[in-house]
């Protein structure tokens, strides 16, 4: 059953092109949502301004995770496809009316950035920057009844596993942050798993002075639990009203029936 | 053994496979395809001879029959819900007889069967929410072009809608009832809004924690004022109703309820796994179930962790998650469920274990789960799941199911090959 959806289309086959090694990685809800997306195409702005100059220079064994704010990692992400990495979008999101994530600029920065990304011609075997949202969890806005809950949360599921990455010849990843903390918990679960089996994981603040510097990943809760991804899936971090995935009832509009 | 039910035909190529992932993105909905190092979706399709399809549907016809009487009389005998494993708050709502069990119709369910040595078994029903209508009712199209001389099984999105709102005059809005924020489920309420969008029907993808009840009518915000909904498809898991507040009314998806309901969270009673403990005590009569269903018992009752005969199961377990098999089952996550299975035994089942038969699809000598959908009791399609190892769990991929016709029996040289498995 088609349905017309051009600039999605478009714009997933700049950022997930067919026969790219990372691109069955890229997630495409974001991009099927283009059609119900506001795209004004005014979100991308001066990509070339974004200083990357922390990123090492691109080498197929350093792999980046990007775990800043969503839409300056899709913009941050450009400007690392420029200096020759492979952006891979991770944006595991859904679209509603009043949501906690505002999702639509990230879409209309990935739409607006399509052109100049198909026409830098990426190496096959360029090093990828995994593209993440920081507020995924912990959107600016407090959630209050009425709003979308349209919060994600990444599982080791999401990632290629320690092993193809180590078969590829990545032995290295570095976690980029807009601030000194450890990476958040749900990412956590993937680099511990990627720790154990043997690769350096570094972490790098954009806004510090310091380079990237080693990190010993800790053990996040349900760790290897058999359950963890029926659990986060199944709903059982979910908040009172249902979501992830719910809107915040309406207290006026409660209790009916 | 019979003779296999299956045809097999060659894998895409990895043009042609790209290009199929790219068109059941934006086509069927299908956003999640690749799960850490595969992708979710197989590159053969499962092709079965007419005569299985066939046998098949007359089976899964029996069974949602079966089925849709045990609900009906489960919800009358509240003495049975607590060997089921339900949530306490769930029990307590299902015993309220001073509320009449809210309205269902186009109740949906999918059958999961197996290819055995002993001919066809399942092992489990999914009646309360069954997944996959989106790559049931669109992937056969799009790999069907590939294998000359077979069909889509049906269009289950199709056969759904038309139950929903055809010949039903007045039927303007349904709702579809989801956690709206996970892309999996998202994705096929997605898919079932474009095909009802196409029947001129307005669908409201809302949670259901959006979904407000007068009066025992659904209603959900529109433009600063409640509007009325016609008709609810729930893709919620019934057990979960109970995470909600109270003050949502979550209790109108079990009883209560007036708007029609696909389904009404009644089929929980069906869902568990643990139904088959209560068959003798039911009077309806389930001779399908029994001859298709392995053996099942409490997990206290059968030597699931010294011998290899048994398959142990959580009561709300869904899509082969924390399916235990001694011998199959990675060791760490064995040991979890052994010790899950000691804490809360009454929320566990053991089922004896059957012998699948390994089946060639594409390139890969591969365990097939042929998913029936029954539409009001009607065989309306199918969805494939395909494991590389005896386990249907989420690293299973999707597959299209297609009907072989008389001709590519017959033309089976040219491209297509008989598994002579018998």
């Amino acid at each position: 059953m088609r349905k017309e959806n051009r600039a999605g289309e478009t714009s997933y086959d700049a950022w997930a092109p067919a026969g790219g090694i990372w691109t069955p990685w890229a997630k495409p809800a974001l991009f099927v949502h283009m059609d119900k997306c506001q795209l004004l195409g005014q979100s991308l702005g001066d990509w070339r301004a974004i200083d990357v100059r922390w990123a090492p220079e691109p080498r197929r064994a350093t792999a980046l995770i990007i775990d800043i704010p969503g839409l300056e990692a899709a913009r941050t992400g450009v400007a690392l496809a420029e200096i020759g990495y492979r952006p891979v979008p991770l944006y595991n999101v859904t679209v509603g009316a009043r949501p906690l994530l505002a999702v639509e600029p990230i879409g209309d920065c990935l739409m607006e950035a399509s052109a100049a990304l198909t026409e830098m011609r990426i190496a096959a075997d360029a090093p990828p920057a995994f593209l993440l949202d920081s507020k995924r969890l912990k959107p600016d806005i407090v959630p209050v009844p009425g709003h979308f809950d349209n919060r994600w949360m990444v599982t080791p599921q999401d990632f290629p596993s320690a092993n193809l990455m180590l078969a590829r010849g990545v032995g290295e990843a570095i976690v980029v942050q807009d601030e000194d903390r450890p990476p958040l918990e749900d990412l956590a679960h993937v680099l511990l798993r990627w720790q154990e089996a043997g690769i350096r994981i570094r972490g790098l603040n954009v806004k510090g002075t310091r380079g990237a510097e080693d990190i010993s990943v800790k053990e996040p809760s349900m760790f290897r639990k058999a359950w963890y991804r029926v659990m986060v899936l199944a709903g059982f971090r979910r908040n009172a009203a249902g979501g992830f995935g719910g809107v915040i009832p309406l207290p006026s509009a409660g209790g009916m029936g | 053994m019979s003779a296999s039910p299956f045809l097999t035909s060659p894998a895409l190529t990895h043009d042609e496979f790209d290009a199929l992932v790219r068109r059941a993105i934006f086509d069927c909905c299908k956003w999640d395809p690749q799960l850490e190092d595969s992708p979710s979706l197989h590159d053969a399709p499962i092709v079965l001879t007419e005569e299985a399809w066939s046998e098949l549907g007359r089976m899964s016809e029996a069974l949602a029959r079966e089925i849709l009487a045990a609900e009906q009389e489960l919800v009358d005998r509240p003495e049975l819900h607590g060997a089921l494993a339900l949530p306490r708050a769930m029990r307590r709502i299902l015993a309220d007889r001073a509320q009449r069990p809210s309205a269902g119709a186009a109740r949906v369910a999918r059958f999961d069967f197996h290819w055995t040595s002993d001919g066809w078994r399942i092992s489990e029903a999914n009646t309360d929410v069954p997944g996959g209508v989106n790559e049931a009712s669109g992937l056969p199209a799009l790999i069907a072009d590939h294998v000359p001389n077979a069909r889509s099984a049906g269009d289950v999105g199709a056969a759904y809608v038309d139950a929903l709102v055809g010949g039903t005059d007045g039927v303007t809005r349904v709702a579809l009832v989801h956690a709206t924020a996970y892309t999996d489920d998202h994705q096929v309420m997605e898919y079932l809004a474009r095909r009802l969008s196409q029947r001129g029907v307005v669908p409201v993808l809302v949670s259901p924690a959006e979904v407000f009840w007068r009066d025992g009518h659904a209603h959900v915000s529109h433009d600063g004022s409640l509007a009325r909904i016609d008709r609810i498809v729930r893709f919620f898991p019934a057990e979960w109703l109970p995470n909600l507040a109270r003050r949502t009314g979550w209790r109108h998806f079990v009883r209560g309820g007036s708007t029609v309901q696909s389904n009404p969270a009644t089929a929980l009673l069906t869902q568990s796994k643990r139904l088959p403990l209560v068959w003798d005590r039911l009077t309806t009569p389930m001779p399908t179930w029994r001859a298709l269903l392995p053996e099942t018992r409490d997990a206290r009752d059968a030597a699931w962790q010294s011998s290899d005969d048994w398959v142990v199961k959580p009561a709300m377990g869904r899509v082969g998650e924390l399916i235990g098999i001694r011998g199959v089952t990675d060791e760490r996550v064995w040991k979890q469920i052994r010790r899950n299975v000691r804490w809360w035994p009454s929320h566990w089942i053991a089922q004896r274990r059957f012998d699948a038969v390994p089946v060639r699809l594409g390139d890969a000598m591969a365990f097939p789960c042929v998913g029936i959908y029954t539409v009001d009791g009607r065989t309306v399609g199918a969805y494939g799941r395909v494991a590389l190892k005896p386990l249907t769990d989420w690293r299973a991929r999707d597959a299209a199911v297609l009907v072989a016709s008389a001709p590519l029996i017959e033309q089976r040289t040219q491209g297509l090959r008989m598994m002579q498995l018998a």
